[in-house]
């Protein structure tokens, strides 16, 4: 097959290699690829670089020739740099290193870059060629997964720190107690199971969603008062917060209501998370031609523009001083999301930093079809 | 009776430690508010403050920094704890006294409190 291939393109590479020098093929080669590409003497100092390059760094090849390339460089990562390419000059032997390179808008990106050293034909070293991949989403995603892993440990461990302490209690330790206390150390401890249980769901459903097998049980069922129920729960959970509910709606929907709860009560705990310093939290329903909406609007620490599109993605936190002392896994409201998206709705967020936060859940109204089992008499 | 000064965003935290430290004979006071931790010092002049690193919103080690740099409560010890790994390491510096990872256990907790409070061991 490949035999037959490299006949059938022979004529082509005939025609090619009369056509133009072999330095010219290259250079078309490379300006066709999609990735930066390079070429350097045996002094290190660059004499090519391809369409891509130029395009990434959006510098001229006049800026990038020689040893002008350096300035895209993070000064944070050019000294190690150097190093690489000094010592594999030294060798004459291939090698790989990533670094932050400056893109044309200014943002530093990590590249993975792999030198491969050049010789003539009798052995005699040229150079080095090179290309840069752009890994930096996937250090990105890398990063974030490294910090969720901390935030989840972090997570697993508060809870267990108050279990410790009401087993020893219960270890009679500290002396004998009364049955009521008794009572209240295990159904303390018995809570922070709870918790820790709960923590482990999120983790299975994060795995769950990620390999799609996350199932629904369906039903059909009052949206408005599965709303009313919830808040009802929540009021208890946060007595730090007054829940106040406006609004009323007859639409019926067609979910999982386990999931749109765990969904919705997400929204709520986070609301009054990040308004530790405010008492009161609003939820609104409403109904449009398409939608049931459930909006949860709180007064706290509000979220920066940047981020709000971020928020629902995996393991993402927001980032800052004041947001790392938030606890929590940054998988939340992905998961929240990815729940309601799977009911045909979607989750929407409206907020400004230090300003009010308000998310709004929607989830197309339940519309049973009409069966015509006899004609309309005329 | 010596008094110490629990603050940790973690109510659950918060209700078993005030059970266990009054258990053990002291006088306790808790705040799950980062803002409430220098008034709260101030009002109830604690012998001793078990502050924890992340407080929803407040750095504890800044709140830690602070109480050391203020000539009425810089003399008050001050043990920090957290479930962060890599949280002990930067706490010196703010002047914290001592450090407890969570979760802990209970009588390494005490043998802290007391070695600080120059109490012998129970």
């Amino acid at each position: 097959m490949n035999i037959k291939l490299l006949e059938t393109r022979k004529p082509a590479i005939e025609k090619l290699s009369s056509k133009f020098s072999v330095e010219t093929q290259f250079k078309l080669m490379a300006d066709y690829a999609p990735m930066p590409m390079w070429v350097t003497d045996i002094y290190d100092q660059s004499t090519f670089f391809n369409q891509a390059w130029l395009e990434f760094t959006g510098r001229s090849i006049e800026e990038e020739y020689g040893r002008g390339w350096i300035k895209g460089i993070h000064p944070d990562d050019l000294h190690k740099c150097l190093k690489i390419y000094e010592a594999a000059t030294q060798r004459q032997k291939k090698y790989t290193v990533e670094y932050r390179l400056k893109r044309y808008d200014g943002q530093y990106r990590w590249v993975l870059e792999s030198g491969v050293p050049q010789f003539t034909s009798d052995r005699v070293f040229e150079g080095f060629f090179g290309s840069c991949v752009d890994v930096h989403d996937i250090k990105e995603i890398e990063h974030r997964k490294d910090q969720f892993i901390i935030a989840a440990s972090h997570e697993l461990k508060t809870p267990l720190t108050s279990l410790n302490i009401y087993l020893h209690l219960l270890s009679g330790k500290f002396g004998s107690d009364s049955q009521e206390k008794f009572n209240h150390y295990i159904s303390g401890a018995i809570e922070q199971v709870d918790k820790i249980n709960g923590l482990i769901n999120h983790l299975l459903d994060l795995s769950k969603i990620q390999s799609g097998s996350l199932d629904l049980e369906w039903a059909v069922f009052s949206f408005g008062a599965l709303v009313k129920s919830i808040v009802k729960k929540m009021r208890v959970i946060i007595p730090s917060h007054k829940i106040i509910l406006n609004g009323k709606i007859s639409g019926k929907v067609k979910g999982d209501p386990e999931r749109i709860s765990q969904a919705l009560e997400n929204l709520l705990s986070n609301a009054a998370k990040y308004s530790k310093d405010k008492d009161k939290i609003i939820v609104e329903l409403y109904e449009d031609n398409k939608n049931v909406n459930v909006s949860v609007t709180d007064f706290g620490i509000g979220i920066d523009k940047e981020h709000l599109g971020k928020i629902f993605e995996r393991f993402y936190k927001i980032p800052g001083k004041k947001e790392d002392t938030f606890p929590g896994m940054g998988i939340g409201l992905y998961l929240s999301q990815q729940i309601i998206k799977k009911h045909g709705g979607k989750i929407v967020v409206e907020s400004e930093k230090n300003n009010e936060t308000k998310f709004t859940l929607k989830i197309p109204i339940y519309k049973k079809l009409v069966k015509h089992t006899e004609w309309p008499k005329f | 009776m010596a008094k110490i000064l629990v603050v940790d965003d973690d109510t659950d935290i918060l209700s078993v430690m005030e059970i266990l430290l009054s258990m053990k004979g002291f006088e306790v006071q808790v705040t799950s508010k980062g803002e409430n931790a220098l008034p709260k010092t101030e009002s109830f002049k604690p012998d001793l403050i078990l502050l924890d690193v992340l407080i929803s919103g407040h750095d504890g080690r800044v709140i830690c920094k602070q109480l050391k740099s203020n000539k009425e409560t810089c003399h008050i010890p001050v043990i920090m704890f957290s479930a962060h790994p890599g949280a002990a390491a930067s706490i010196t510096e703010y002047g914290a006294n001592d450090f407890i990872a969570k979760p802990f256990d209970v009588n390494n907790l005490m043998k802290k409190v007391n070695a600080q409070l120059g109490l012998g061991p129970t």
